[in-house]
């Protein structure tokens, strides 16, 4: 299951020096890269119902987050990381008939907005700590407005 | 010489030998004019006194014409004076000037006072012996001020004035103190041994115009392109209350280039690795260039 408390773990692994487990700062901007898309795979591929689909959207993600390093502006880099983890979700998605014929996915709707989070970040309003759980959470919320249908009776369940 | 100076023919003098007499004005002059003959000339006119007719034109002494007062007017009677008379010449002779009833000046045993005055204008030297004092007064009227001249000179300029006191030296005025000197003016305050603590010296000829020195180390100069301001043994120059220590412009603006050039390459660690150097660079070097204005044209220290 989506487990939005693990996410914010694995990003605070990331962004946070006080937190216990912080794997240090990283050494170069594609290897943070790295670091990211593991964080958010993690959380993804413990999605119910499962996907298929899980290590293409991994790659997915890789591929938009890395255009990070040649990103100068705050607005580009927020946009970029939004695009990654949509980008994911809409990988995820056809894998879950993939994974289960009887089910049809659906990416969540809507469309990711981390700038105003980006924004109160770089402004030294929020912690590291409180950025990794409000990023964490609004991942969260956006996967699980994904939804998957049962082919045969129309019934909508949401991913979770 | 005494024919010359006393004249053959003589004036008639009763036959006596003095009296006591008062200076008048004579009937047909013009008081102004007499007035200033008779100092010129030290000849005066006299009333010889009781029994006596008038002396016109006789001699005075010295001494007597600088203190005989006349009177207002034809008729009047000024200074009493003592005459006497020289028989071999018959001439009469002011010899001396006795108290004037209008003289309000106090005289006594120890003391010798000269004053002179009109119409509100009065010069006045006392001398006090018995109290140690000597005044030198003098008074203006409405239309004339007072004023108090000492000339000293000499063909090589080099004439001095010279002031000691064993003690205290006081000016007052009412009005401005100006001191003026063709060359320099020196004050100095030296220690009881003799051994100069303080000097300060202005001048119009030297390359310093002010020149202060002390015993501390201090001096202040003022030059044609400079004023300079030293503190060698004092150690500290304080402006107001010295809270606060002064910067160092040259020291400062290396140690402002310096940071800025560290901060140039500064980066900072971030979740997505080592950032950048700062952004706006250019508008950081925009301001260094700048850094320089903050040094003053006017003012060096240490």
């Amino acid at each position: 299951m989506l487990d939005k408390d693990f996410l914010t773990s694995e990003i605070r692994k990331i962004n946070d020096p006080f937190y216990e487990l912080f794997g240090g700062w990283p050494a170069s901007c594609s290897f943070a890269c790295l670091r990211w898309t593991e964080a958010f795979y993690l959380y993804s591929k413990e999605m119910l119902p499962p996907s298929d689909t899980f290590l293409e959207a991994k790659a997915a993600f890789l591929t938009i987050i890395q255009g990070i390093c040649s990103s100068n502006t705050l607005i580009r880099s927020a946009t970029i990381f939004a695009n990654a983890i949509m980008k994911m979700g809409e990988v995820i998605a056809p894998g879950i008939e993939v994974a289960n014929p009887k089910l049809k996915g659906i990416m969540p709707p809507t469309v990711l907005n981390l700038i105003p989070l980006f924004t109160r970040a770089l402004n030294g309003e929020l912690s590291s700590e409180q950025f990794a759980i409000e990023l964490a959470e609004i991942t969260d919320v956006w996967f699980r407005s994904g939804t998957a249908i049962i082919i045969e009776t129309g019934v909508i369940i949401n991913w979770n | 010489m005494d024919n010359n100076i006393l004249g053959v023919g003589g004036l008639e003098a009763s036959n006596l030998n003095a009296g006591v007499g008062f200076v008048i004005i004579p009937n047909g002059v013009d008081i102004k004019t007499y007035k200033e003959d008779v100092y010129r000339s030290g000849r005066i006119s006299i009333y010889g006194g009781y029994g006596h007719s008038n002396f016109y034109n006789i001699l005075i002494d010295s001494e007597a014409l600088q203190k005989v007062k006349f009177p207002e007017r034809v008729g009047d009677m000024g200074t009493p004076v003592v005459w006497i008379n020289i028989p071999k010449h018959n001439e009469p002779i002011v010899v001396a000037s006795l108290k004037y009833d209008e003289d309000f000046y106090s005289v006594s045993e120890f003391r010798n006072r000269i004053t002179r005055g009109n119409d509100g204008i009065m010069t006045d030297f006392d001398m006090d012996g018995k109290n140690g004092k000597i005044r030198l007064n003098v008074t203006g009227n409405q239309n004339k001020s007072g004023e108090y001249e000492i000339n000293v000179s000499g063909p090589n300029s080099n004439s001095t004035y010279k002031l000691n006191v064993d003690g205290k030296v006081l000016e007052k005025s009412s009005d401005e103190i100006i001191r003026l000197s063709e060359k320099r003016i020196i004050n100095v305050a030296t220690k009881k041994d003799g051994i100069t603590a303080v000097k300060l010296e202005i001048n119009s000829e030297d390359e310093k115009r002010l020149d202060y020195q002390d015993d501390f180390g201090n001096s202040i100069e003022s030059y044609e392109d400079k004023l300079n301001i030293r503190a060698n043994n004092s150690s500290k120059i304080d402006f107001g209350d010295g809270s606060e220590k002064a910067v160092l412009g040259n020291t400062l603006l290396n140690l402002l280039t310096k940071y800025d050039q560290a901060f140039e390459k500064m980066t900072v660690n971030t979740a997505f690795g080592p950032s950048s150097t700062r952004i706006n660079n250019a508008e950081f070097l925009s301001i260094r260039s700048e850094f320089e204005t903050i040094l003053s044209k006017l003012v060096n220290l240490d």
